[in-house]
């Protein structure tokens, strides 16, 4: 039976993922927090007092607490014993993890004190802008990440999901005008024991690690929650259908996205899964449909999908190089249905899944790192059994059940920007 | 790592066999002469290989056959070594022990087709399918050169680098690109097919749970019409601009963020010297992170700084994102920097500390499978060393050796691409 991770809850609240194997020679660990770059998290309650705060602070308390933890920089500390270590915001999560083979034991105490026990200050704060606002300055020239920033911000109406200024880091003055007391309530506020766990894969025992867990947060003082969410209406549609901007591009870009309610009763994996082999059976490069594109001059290349699960909405999002924006845009509502879906090639795509979960023990301590990111979909490393239960006829159920004509859409056209 | 070395079809085959991984890899070398003519035909040349076969006309046709087959992972990649330009085709299919399917013979029949029998039905490629191959790399180009890091890149290499081998794949425009693909005939590229992939084999690595039977099937399967042995004596030398200007200064209004580059003159005569100004570039940047810590954490002005070291040429490039308006602030940072190399008590700690992650990364070696697969590359066909006795070397140096490389180093050349865009 293949290893994978176990689950323990701290006495705290905190849950930890395990993953034991004793040939590691390396430690991989990660302490993550529920909260992003999202601007859904910009606005919340905190002891029922009523916050709208900056973008980015989700990411500003990233640096804050590794740029000045009691121990110093520790990006410097963990670097100086040879480890593999960094700290990301994503969208909807916060990671800090080290990969390691001296000390992990006293490095694990010293991350969960780093993020348990901030040193805010003043000059803290000041401190680490620097670097935040150039990082802001870099993401601003990123032609393709500021258009996919278009595009999520026009997806949700409810909320701002990305600052106005398109960059999901705000502006300079944005930066510079965070205080210490917003830092202070967004920790308060987010980094509550509901809303933090580890993940630690390596050689150890898992009840000694647990004990070592337990001991290391009787000394701390423990985050209560204290917050809850913004009362964000349940507004289904978009906050703009279509909008263009211009960019130093060779070819036109578009990206479509088709807002679903995820009203499936599922773990997140099935429904993920559903997509996954929908999307590669219909919108593969391999695909008639595809070709036909290209060979008519409708796009370069190929279309990229992704889909996104996120407080009840699915997110799925298309995007391609054009040369024929609307001749795409109508092909891509013709192809939204099941036709076509070929048992024989379901087979194959299944198969495939499959055989990937297996390259996932040669590449063991970056998939360790990774599982905080999957956590919604699986508390497991491998989902080998989750996929042999799928079906053709589940995908087009499932897919079947969708509306699209009806789903709400945006569309952000990137048009080249013709030289001086 | 115990590899055993074989002929099989008058080729060398470098074979380590381990049961350590979820698959069986292997690797072919080609070796031919270089030119942008040339590697452009070679890349066109392998798109079209793995979009269009004699047995699997459609891309849908392959990639059903690619998933039947478990999914083999492959590709084949052309890329500049000095004077020569080496091609790779390299195939990586699942342990059949580990899937439970005695397939491999079918994969290694698949990968066969993959090499040799590309659709050139009637003498000609699928005009099709060539096209989407050729807009697809055109694609890519024009996207390049219209993105500031590739901009500043490209500025800073063909001011450093003219006329040679490393500046001679870089487009001036997207015109230019599209007139170099498409003056390729399929009568050019089925010649350069057979150059490379009948004529030009120089051997082949296999890693993994490799039984005798499978060499069997290679033998059956992968027959080229001669073979050859690596050409040593090719140049690897990089030159650099005999009047290389002191400062340039590119303004590009498209973009807010500027990209600073020092380039320092490092001349190593010996390959310890070589390996002392790797080790200058890791305490600059990876390891030591002292760039990171001063131009960062205590000036305030970047959000990355790097470094990067170029034997060929023998130049050490320190590279920055930052405002405009801290170019000069940032070249003070670059001295001062400077400076604490020549501080020995921070050297030999740093040097310590770098000593003692490469014996990690040997403890650790196996865990990653590119590691051994890296090495048998390297040393079956002489491209480079064993991470073991690179690491040998650096163990024998000392602080006073990477002083006197750090006293050595003599700035040449300072390159500012400009983010004009207000």
């Amino acid at each position: 039976m293949k290893k994978d991770f176990v689950k323990k809850t701290l006495k705290n609240g905190i849950p930890v993922y395990l993953y034991r194997d004793k040939y590691l020679k390396k430690m991989a660990v990660s302490y993550n927090v529920n909260y992003g770059s999202l601007g859904y998290y910009n606005q919340f309650y905190y002891e029922d007092t009523f916050y709208s705060m900056p973008p980015a602070m989700a990411h500003f308390l990233e640096h804050t607490l590794i740029e000045t933890s009691k121990y110093g920089n520790m990006l410097h500390r963990f670097k100086e014993k040879n480890y593999e270590v960094n700290g990301a915001t994503y969208h909807e999560l916060t990671s800090y993890y080290f990969i390691g083979i001296k000390d992990t034991w006293e490095s694990i105490k010293e991350l969960i004190h780093m993020v348990e026990d901030p040193q805010f200050s003043e000059e803290a704060i000041e401190g680490v802008k620097g670097a935040i606002i150039e990082e802001v300055n870099k993401n601003s020239d990123d032609k393709y990440r500021t258009a996919f920033n278009v595009a999520k911000r026009n997806f949700y109406s409810n909320f701002e999901a990305i600052d106005e200024s398109y960059n999901t880091l705000g502006t300079k003055e944005s930066t510079a005008g965070i205080t210490l007391e917003d830092v202070k309530v967004c920790y308060d506020a987010y980094y509550n024991d509901k809303n933090k766990f580890l993940v630690i894969g390596g050689n150890f025992e898992i009840d000694e690690m647990v004990d070592y867990l337990e001991e290391i947060y009787a000394e701390l003082e423990s985050h209560p929650c204290r917050m809850r969410k913004a009362d964000y209406s349940d507004d289904f549609g978009v906050r703009k259908e279509y909008e263009e901007l211009e960019k130093p591009l060779d070819t036109d870009f578009a990206i479509v996205k088709y807002k679903i309610r995820n009203d499936f009763k599922e773990r997140l994996l099935l429904p993920d899964l559903y997509f996954f082999i929908f999307l590669r059976l219909k919108f593969g490069a391999d695909t008639d449909f595809v070709t036909n594109l290209i060979e008519k001059k409708v796009i370069i290349g190929g279309i990229s999908s992704s889909v996104n699960f996120f407080d009840g909405i699915i997110e799925l999002t298309f995007s391609a190089d054009v040369l024929d924006k609307d001749a795409f845009l109508v092909a891509l509502d013709k192809e939204l249905h099941i036709d076509g879906l070929d048992a024989y090639r379901f087979d194959l795509v299944r198969k495939a899944i499959k055989v990937g979960e297996l390259s996932k023990m040669d590449y063991i301590y970056a998939n360790i790192i990774k599982f905080a990111t999957g956590l919604d979909f699986s508390e497991k490393l491998y989902s080998t059994d989750v996929v042999d239960e799928i079906t053709l006829e589940d995908v087009k159920e499932f897919i079947k059940g969708i509306d699209f004509k009806v789903c709400p859409k945006n569309i952000t056209y990137v048009k080249k920007k013709e030289a001086d | 790592m115990r590899v055993k070395k074989l002929k099989i079809n008058g080729y060398d085959v470098f074979l380590y066999k381990t049961k350590r991984y979820s698959s069986i890899n292997m690797k072919f070398l080609f070796e031919t002469d270089y030119s942008r003519e040339w590697v452009y035909k070679a890349d066109l040349l392998a798109n079209y290989m793995s979009c269009s076969m004699d047995k699997y006309r459609t891309r849908k046709a392959i990639n059903d056959r690619y998933m039947e087959l478990y999914s083999p992972a492959w590709s084949i990649d052309n890329y500049a070594k000095g004077e020569k330009m080496l091609t790779t085709a390299s195939f990586s299919f699942y342990d059949p022990e580990l899937v439970r399917d005695d397939y491999l013979e079918e994969a290694m029949s698949f990968a066969s087709e993959v090499l040799f029998r590309p659709n050139f039905e009637g003498g000609k490629l699928d005009e099709k399918e060539l096209s989407r191959c050729r807009d697809n790399i055109l694609n890519k180009i024009a996207d390049d050169l219209l993105d500031n890091q590739y901009k500043a890149y490209k500025n800073f290499m063909e001011t450093m680098y003219p006329n040679t081998y490393i500046t001679e794949d870089l487009f001036g425009s997207k015109e230019e690109a599209e007139t170099l693909l498409h003056g390729y005939s399929s009568r050019d590229l089925i010649e350069c097919h057979d150059s490379i992939f009948n004529r030009s084999c120089v051997g082949l690595i296999i890693m993994g749970n490799v039984k005798d039977e499978y060499l069997k099937y290679i033998e059956k399967l992968f027959q080229f019409k001669s073979v050859k042995e690596l050409d040593e004596n090719y140049n690897e030398e990089l030159a650099i601009r005999e009047e290389l200007p002191t400062y340039v200064k590119e303004t590009d209004k498209e973009y807010g963020e500027s990209i600073l580059r020092c380039a320092y003159r490092c001349r190593a005569k010996t390959y310890k010297e070589e390996m002392t100004y790797r080790v200058v570039s890791q305490i600059l940047s990876s390891s030591g992170m002292l760039l990171h810590k001063v131009l960062r954490d205590e000036m305030k002005l970047v959000y990355s700084v790097t470094c990067g070291y170029n034997r060929h040429s023998g130049v050490m490039v320190l590279k920055a994102y930052l405002d405009k308006k801290n170019e000069a602030k940032a070249l003070e940072g670059f001295e001062k920097v400077f400076e604490l190399l020549k501080d020995k008590e921070l050297i030999e700690s740093e040097l310590a500390k770098i000593k003692e992650k490469n014996a990690l990364i040997l403890y650790t070696f196996d865990e990653n499978k590119w590691n051994p697969f890296s090495d048998l590359y390297n040393v079956s066909f002489n491209l480079g060393y064993k991470k073991k006795k690179k690491f040998k070397i650096i163990e024998s140096v000392t602080s006073d050796d990477v002083i006197e490389r750090v006293n050595s180093m003599e700035k040449i050349m300072v390159h500012f691409y400009e983010g004009g865009k207000e």
